[in-house]
């Protein structure tokens, strides 16, 4: 599970998904405190989870985070890349390369090296799932969010070129839109406190995805028995415009 | 329209694209228009805007074609494939397609300007064998995206070649036939703009 904030996001919430499965979770996120927190509350519910602090930076990082894997003995079923570089409104004009760039490598970059790693790591049992978190922005480029956009359809593009080669090896890769707004902390962080205004009048208008909900979703990819696979799969409160 | 500077035409394509920029210069000159033909991308092109500007020229068209389209699969490809290829596709036309802005901006929306991306089918399509390209032109053709939307309401056209081809043996479509369609998408009234022009072949199944 890789890219991981608050409990309440939706990374927290497959990670208690998947454990609440029987699965061990690897949580992998920047903020060691946070992740106690996403480990703590798998615990509690009789869950096992591991910690692992990890800023995907480079290739070096990524190869860290599969060798701890390696090492740890348990064969690897799912996999899912949930990391992105801060989404924020810019101007295209006031949009430096540098941000550009940064947007690029964690939205895009890291998330291809962490499908190459687990696919190639699954290879040898012929089964296992990879699945991206994708947003509105995968789909197309809107203004105020081209660099995030960008990063995005580049990522969306890799996991169906991934999911093309891997499938005939037993291996599940999907791409799963969330079309719309996320109940969580993030947003409402957003802003300044103007992302949880914004939040308030979302929430009464169209209503957000609920994170648990989002993390059901997944698991029943995870599930798919593999004579019918998505490997796309749009999520989206049911008043959202589309 | 009257510019009070000569109008200029650059285009910004590497060897990918060469055929259909020497193509379109062609066709430029033709019309009037000062030509500036760059092969070197991103080394070049802040150059290349700034020696325009002061010469008193004014672009009115820039294309950007870059990249090599690079045949290697999602498993096999390295990170550095992802980046060189990620620099040349997107990052370059992310750059320029910024500098090209600027220098139109100020001629909007009196002037017409027309921001030209030429981009690749497998933006679009899972085919075998371009990972790191097609994550590339996804990644090129978004930004197209966000550019037309954010600043088609000014006056400036931005637009996105689809060209398939290359790939599986399949044929690309004739350069002289893209730059034709690349110089009918800068003739378009802004009453009737396309944002993305699929091209391929007439004698191939679509």
């Amino acid at each position: 599970m890789v890219g991981v904030g608050e409990l309440e996001g939706i990374g927290g919430a497959v990670a208690a998904r998947f454990a609440q499965a029987g699965l061990h979770v690897y949580i992998v996120g920047r903020t060691q405190a946070k992740l106690d927190t996403v480990v703590a509350h798998i615990r509690r519910h009789g869950g096992q989870a591991t910690a692992v602090v990890n800023s995907l930076g480079s290739e070096a990082d990524v190869n860290a985070i599969f060798t701890q894997l390696q090492r740890s003995g348990h064969r690897l079923d799912a996999v899912v890349y949930n990391a992105a570089y801060l989404n924020m409104p810019r101007r295209w004009l006031g949009t430096p390369p540098s941000f550009i760039e940064g947007n690029w490598r964690l939205t895009c970059l890291a998330g291809i090296l962490v499908g190459q790693a687990a696919a190639r790591m699954m290879l040898p049992h012929g089964r296992g799932t990879v699945i991206y978190t994708g947003a509105t922005a995968s789909l197309r480029g809107k203004p105020l969010f081209a660099a995030f956009a960008s990063a995005k359809a580049a990522l969306r593009a890799f996991a169906g070129s991934l999911a093309l080669e891997v499938a005939p090896m037993g291996i599940h890769v999907a791409h799963v839109v969330i079309d719309g707004m996320v109940e969580g902390q993030r947003a409402k962080g957003a802003l300044g406190g103007l992302g949880r205004i914004v939040m308030g009048v979302v929430k009464r208008r169209n209503g957000a995805l609920n994170p648990t909900q989002i993390a059901e979703n997944y698991w029943q990819i995870h599930q798919q028995p593999s004579g019918a696979w998505s490997h796309e799969l749009e999520l989206r409160p049911f008043k959202e415009p589309f | 329209m009257h510019h009070p500077n000569q109008p200029c035409a650059l285009l910004f394509c590497g060897e990918q694209h060469l055929d259909v920029a020497q193509a379109l210069a062609r066709l430029c000159e033709q019309a009037g228009l000062a030509v500036h033909l760059c092969t070197e991308g991103l080394a070049q092109s802040e150059a290349v805007f700034q020696r325009i500007r002061q010469s008193g020229q004014q672009p009115v068209l820039v294309v950007h074609g870059g990249g090599t389209l690079l045949h290697r699969s999602a498993l096999a490809s390295t990170a550095a494939d992802f980046e060189s290829t990620w620099r040349s596709v997107c990052f370059a036309g992310a750059v320029i397609g910024q500098q090209a802005m600027k220098a139109m901006k100020a001629m909007l929306p009196q002037g017409k300007g027309t921001l030209i991306f030429l981009g690749h089918a497998s933006a679009t399509e899972r085919l075998s064998g371009a990972a790191a390209f097609g994550a590339a032109s996804a990644g090129l053709r978004s930004l197209a995206q966000s550019m037309a939307r954010e600043s088609g309401p000014k006056g400036l056209h931005v637009a996105h070649v689809l060209m398939h081809g290359d790939m599986q043996g399949q044929q690309r479509p004739q350069a002289h036939d893209v730059a034709a369609a690349c110089w009918q998408l800068h003739q378009q009234d802004p009453s009737t703009w396309t944002h993305e022009l699929d091209l391929r072949p007439g004698l191939c199944p679509a």
